[in-house]
């Protein structure tokens, strides 16, 4: 693929990641976060979100341990359902990383950019219920039917951190929405009309996600998701958000900045062929795209964050799209979606927190609940245990229904000039 | 082409190379389903509401303003519309309009560096919500229509519309309700710009139902009345002036937006103009035609008002009030540009003009455009 266009590497911003925040069905904050990638902990446990009589799965990967108040401090809580309250919440632990004041925000130009693929649908699906209950759809209550529309995930994130000269965008493709929202960041710093982007992803477990994935039979039967396992049978539905803070290297030098990593590129690719099967033309391009952009070799990459969601489609697929790229000996790929489950618009902004974290404490995080890796499936996905590695380079890879795939690269400060 | 416009082809010919440049538009609206439809009903500002007698299930009031004889099958064909959302229907049928022409061919060259950004608001709620129903209802709780499953992913739409034209370039739904037609085109320019895409189908949509109907009916501030909902779609190519293939009919010389944290959408709104007009080099008394949202309730009272303060008066008549079409929500700010290109191109003093399009949107976002006129007329427009 040709980059023709683009402004030339060298003259490009430079963009680094100066604040994570992660609320995860394995850890909240970034100790528990890290702590959980390091371990293999599994996030799955019964759903206590909606009622599940009538399901034979009752299992997802819920954030057990969420108190909005320690976070939230501006916003009344219900301006926003519970995608909105991860959102606002990994936000403002996101700033507060960055070291990052609301004085300092204050009128600072900025992009607020949020990944989602069902927004308040839990809401949404409280209305619908409360509508069949009295067989009147006056009784829906004006807070939930207020509050439903995806574009406040990002407006409530400015209103809590008191930034009104942002723009606020809430990028809502699906499963890849999180990288989508990243890259969009990366743009914005590297276009030089701002030097500061949060961005990142959220979702909430909800009926709706849980049923269509369900119906789909793309739903595990088993308490437990098990990608690139030749006994691999689903996914489980998860949640949390991801927020990144994104700082023009000019910015961090100026403030001394603590940096995570260098955001050095993406790729965006759609395959316009089928609305939910995965295409390994697609994703393949897409990381050409991505790696392209970055300026990074292939023999560069020290790990790949697969989309990796433990359905059969998706890890073939994704597989062979990698090994079309890499050739037969690509880099370890590990599937976060073993432990967290799927947490859709969130899923690729704990993706790439997951790498920077990496980068910053040198290990390798792990692909739980595998037991034989399936031949279709030719990669080292680093079995059940994290290893100790330095890694330098890592791209995050993520696909949504409707053919969408976005994949960042992530890079250590300080090793590339 | 007449002499009044050698202004604007100077214009043209001073374009920067990486200038962005609208080279074509269309309009699924209220006034029809397409372009000429469009033009020919807000020219004659023609009022859209009507009894909303097709649409399924119970309404809270009973007009809308639909779009007349959108009939998915007729428009779109059988194959593969069985399941088909309004929403993204109303995003295909405005595609083939602009990439197609009348007998149906491809008029416009797309390649895989095509992009696709559409603006919603949450997607097709009739889709979404007719799913949580079959599983509250049916027999068993998933039990519901797998055929639609797709279809209500909030990005169907831009999906769709890239299978139907084989657009492999980024394809992206931005959220954002009335502003999102607005945070679209910014979307566009900033992924132009940054060279991930050398053209892009850019536009915004919202669907009517009864499940959009009532959620507004129940969540409308105390002292408003239920808003009168429309529907639509307003699509724009998009190219850097260097390359276009296309006719330019306005550069796009500033997209901003910002954030109302204080509940005083006049003051964001007005923040919010200076600032775009700022970046776009030009003074308010510049400004030939405005085009607010006239969203219902108070942040589009407060955005008219702030508009009016700032541009001159004869600014505010010249493009006919959105009002006609509704709260159009997600689709508004989008029908608001083409509306401001349909105007431009039935008056010649148009050319070489600047216009702005502002939005607001309840849940807090502001955003608007800066636009140079180009001059294309209905002689010389390009399709």
């Amino acid at each position: 693929m040709s980059t023709a266009q683009s402004p030339a590497a060298g003259d490009r911003r430079r963009v680094v990641l100066t604040g994570l925040g992660a609320i995860t069905s394995i850890g909240t904050g970034l100790e528990e976060f890290t702590a959980g990638l390091r371990a293999g902990r599994s996030g799955a446990a019964p759903i206590t979100r909606f009622d599940t009589t009538g399901f034979e799965q009752t299992y997802a990967c819920e954030v057990k341990d969420f108190d909005a108040e320690r976070w939230i401090r501006n916003v009344p809580l219900d301006h926003v359902g519970q995608a909105g309250q991860f959102a606002v919440a990994a936000a403002r632990m996101a700033v507060e990383d960055a070291g990052l004041t609301e004085a300092e925000l204050g009128d600072t130009r900025a992009v607020i950019s949020i990944g989602t693929t069902d927004g308040e649908s839990h809401d949404l699906d409280r209305l619908v219920a409360m509508d069949v209950e009295a067989g009147d759809p006056e009784v829906m209550d004006p807070v939930l039917a207020g509050r439903v529309n995806a574009g406040r995930l990002s407006t409530a994130v400015a209103r809590e951190l008191r930034m009104a000269n942002v723009e606020a965008t809430t990028v809502t493709t699906a499963c890849a929405a999180g990288n989508y929202s990243i890259g969009y960041g990366l743009d914005t710093i590297r276009s030089g009309e701002a030097d500061l982007a949060i961005c990142g992803g959220a979702d909430a477990v909800c009926r709706k996600a849980f049923v269509s994935f369900y119906r789909l039979g793309a739903l595990t039967s088993e308490d437990r998701v098990r990608p690139f396992d030749v006994n691999r049978k689903g996914i489980l539905t998860g949640e949390g958000a991801g927020m990144l803070v994104l700082e023009s290297l000019d910015s961090a030098l100026a403030r001394g900045a603590r940096i995570y990593a260098e955001v050095l590129g993406y790729g965006l690719s759609c395959d316009a062929s089928h609305p939910t099967a995965p295409n390994r033309e697609g994703i393949a391009r897409g990381i050409e795209l991505a790696l392209d952009d970055a300026g990074v070799k292939k023999d560069e990459v020290d790990f790949i964050s697969a989309h990796g969601t433990g359905t059969k489609a998706n890890d073939k697929t994704e597989s062979g799209a990698i090994v079309d790229v890499y050739g037969s000996a690509p880099p370890r790929t590990v599937a976060l979606k073993s432990m967290l489950g799927h947490s859709m618009g969130a899923a690729s902004a704990l993706g790439a927190i997951a790498c920077a974290l990496s980068i910053e404490h040198g290990f390798i995080p792990p692909t739980i609940n595998h037991v034989e890796t399936d031949p279709e499936c030719p990669v080292d996905c680093v079995p059940n245990e994290s290893v100790e590695a330095d890694v330098r380079i890592v791209q995050n890879n993520s696909s949504a229904f409707a053919g969408n795939n976005a994949i960042l690269i992530l890079g250590k400060y300080g090793e590339r000039v | 082409m007449s002499t009044a416009v050698s202004e604007a082809v100077r214009e043209t010919a001073e374009l920067a190379a990486d200038q962005l440049v609208i080279t074509g538009w269309t309009a699924v609206s209220p006034f029809g389903v397409d372009r000429a439809a469009f033009t020919a009903g807000l020219r004659a500002r023609e009022a859209t509401a009507a009894p909303a007698d097709g649409v399924a299930g119970a309404l809270p009031s009973p007009e809308a303003c639909l779009v007349p004889g959108f009939d998915i099958r007729e428009l779109l064909g059988k194959k593969g519309t069985a399941k088909l959302d309004r929403l993204s229907a109303l995003v295909m049928v405005a595609s083939d309009q602009l990439l197609r022409d009348a007998d149906g061919e491809r008029a416009v060259e797309t390649d895989d560096r095509t992009g696709v950004v559409v603006g919603i608001s949450m997607g097709s709620l009739e889709t979404i919500t007719d799913g949580m129903r079959q599983s509250l209802t049916n027999a068993r709780p998933f039990y519901v229509d797998a055929g639609k499953i797709p279809v209500g992913t909030l990005n169907h739409a831009a999906g769709a519309a890239a299978i139907r034209h084989d657009l492999k370039g980024p394809n992206t739904t931005l959220g954002g309700g009335r502003v999102s037609g607005l945070l679209a085109l910014n979307y566009a320019r900033k992924l132009i710009g940054q060279g991930r895409a050398t053209k892009y189908l850019c536009g915004s949509a919202e669907e009517f139902s009864a499940a959009h109907a009532w959620l507004e009916h129940v969540s409308v501030e105390q002292g408003e009345t239920t808003p009168l909902l429309g529907e639509g779609c307003g699509l724009l190519l998009v190219e850097p002036a260097g390359s276009a293939q296309g006719e330019p009919v306005a550069a796009v010389l500033a997209v901003e937006s910002r954030i109302d944290i204080d509940d005083d959408p006049a003051a964001a709104v007005t923040a919010c103009v200076e600032q775009a007009l700022d970046r776009a080099g030009v003074r308010a008394d510049d400004v030939w035609a405005a085009c607010p949202s006239a969203a219902p309730g108070r942040a589009g009272r407060a955005e008219s008002a702030a508009v009016a303060s700032l541009v001159p008066a004869a600014a505010l008549d010249r493009v006919p009030s959105m009002a006609l079409l509704g709260d159009t929500s997600a689709a508004a700010a989008s029908l608001q540009i083409a509306a401001v290109l349909a105007v431009a191109e039935g008056d010649a003093e148009s050319a070489g003009r600047v216009a702005l399009v502002t939005a607001v949107d309840r849940d807090g976002a502001v955003a608007c455009a800066v636009l140079r006129l180009l001059g294309a007329t209905d002689q010389g427009g390009a399709a």
